[in-house]
């Protein structure tokens, strides 16, 4: 092959392309491409929902944290569970942002790095989620007193509430720092992610190999 | 009065599309395993392109507008390993029909060029294409957001090993 001259090898390409391929315009005309779903609009919609979804259930903790004003155990887990579905709100706004943001016109190393953004984004969502689990004594608190009318916290051992909350921190800590797109791989991080851990690593994967590009 | 300037939208862009077709049948080409593969994929970009249409910014080139599009979804397309059917539109008819086969069309020299493409990686792969195409270096940086001397440094680079491979 002649290297020197490789552009126009390459025209010849396009000209059998052009032969072999016949694009139905006609069809083109009559075909509402505009209904056509976009790839993004199912994930627009699950974190629309998840947004909506946290959203009531941040309002509803806020309201019973007002309702229960002043009684201390029931204000401060109402207060408890209202940031917690607050971080989680941010969360799904955060990747919604994300995901409007990407215009296929954009320059490809820019728009390719947002695309695997948002794959990866699935990790921090759920280390968020998990932020809830030394503070599970508020839902009991909460759940117990709507449910049954009953303060737990007047009829449990004080030590026992909080040795619930410390047993629980450290595992915590743990799962937070280890839940990470680079540990994606491993077993129990990809159960985590409901199996999609492989795709995670290959998003952080192709990340760097963008990054790797744009140095030369 | 809407639907009059809808049609006149919708003819601009198949006017486009038929400009530009050998943009994007080459790019799905180079992205693509199969033949089935690559109707699939000239129909995204179709559809991306449509999308993307009223919002074209006039300070780039139009060409590298339709670059973008095509790679950027060329890209995640073949990055995909899961079933991308169900996001197609449904079509009784065909919009591409590719009656031969691109191999069968191929002559030695297109079939290596092709297939030293076909193993370079996503980004080189996207570098290469606008190079054959007779992009300056400045189109380049701008489809790809890299600088102007990096795009010179990696055509260098991706012609000594085509040169090295071609010399075996």
């Amino acid at each position: 092959m002649d290297i020197e001259n490789l552009q126009n090898t390459w025209s010849k390409h396009e000209e059998k392309l052009q032969k072999s391929i016949n694009l139905n315009l006609e069809l083109l005309k009559r075909v509402n491409v505009k209904s056509a779903k976009s790839k993004m609009t199912s994930l627009i919609w699950i974190n629309a929902l998840t947004l909506a979804f946290y959203q009531i259930v941040m309002w509803s903790f806020a309201y019973y944290t007002v309702t229960h004003w002043p009684t201390v155990q029931f204000v401060v887990a109402g207060l408890i569970l209202t940031t917690w579905a607050g971080i989680i709100s941010y969360g799904a706004i955060k990747q919604l942002k994300l995901i409007l943001e990407i215009d296929y016109s954009g320059p490809v190393t820019l728009v390719q790095k947002q695309l695997q953004k948002v794959k990866i984004a699935i990790v921090h969502f759920l280390r968020m989620a998990l932020m809830i689990l030394p503070f599970h004594m508020a839902f009991l608190i909460v759940i117990n007193e709507i449910l049954f009318n009953v303060d737990i916290i007047k009829l449990a051992d004080p030590v026992w509430v909080i040795l619930q909350t410390l047993v629980l921190i450290l595992p915590t800590i743990w799962i937070y720092r280890n839940l990470s797109p680079k540990n994606a791989n491993k077993k129990w991080v990809n159960w985590l992610l409901q199996g999609n851990g492989s795709q995670i690593n290959e998003a952080q994967n192709f990340m760097k190999e963008i990054e790797k590009f744009k140095l030369g | 009065m809407k639907t009059n300037e809808t049609n006149s939208t919708s003819a601009d862009f198949i006017g486009m599309i038929e400009k530009y077709k050998g943009i994007i049948y080459k790019i799905a080409n180079a992205y693509s395993r199969s033949s089935e593969d690559q109707e699939d994929l000239v129909q995204e970009i179709i559809l991306q392109l449509w999308s993307s249409f009223g919002n074209y910014d006039p300070k780039y080139k139009f060409t590298t507008w339709i670059y973008r599009i095509a790679l950027n979804v060329s890209i995640t397309h073949y990055r995909k390993d899961v079933v991308r059917k169900k996001y197609t539109i449904p079509m009784t008819e065909q919009l591409i029909d590719s009656s031969a086969t691109v191999e069968d069309n191929q002559t030695e020299d297109i079939r290596q060029l092709r297939g030293f493409i076909q193993e370079l990686d996503e980004m080189n792969r996207a570098l290469m294409i606008l190079y054959l195409d007779g992009n300056s270096h400045q189109e380049i940086s701008n489809v790809l957001n890299i600088s102007v001397s990096n795009v010179g440094t990696k055509i260098s680079r991706i012609k000594d090993k085509l040169k090295e491979k071609f010399k075996k």
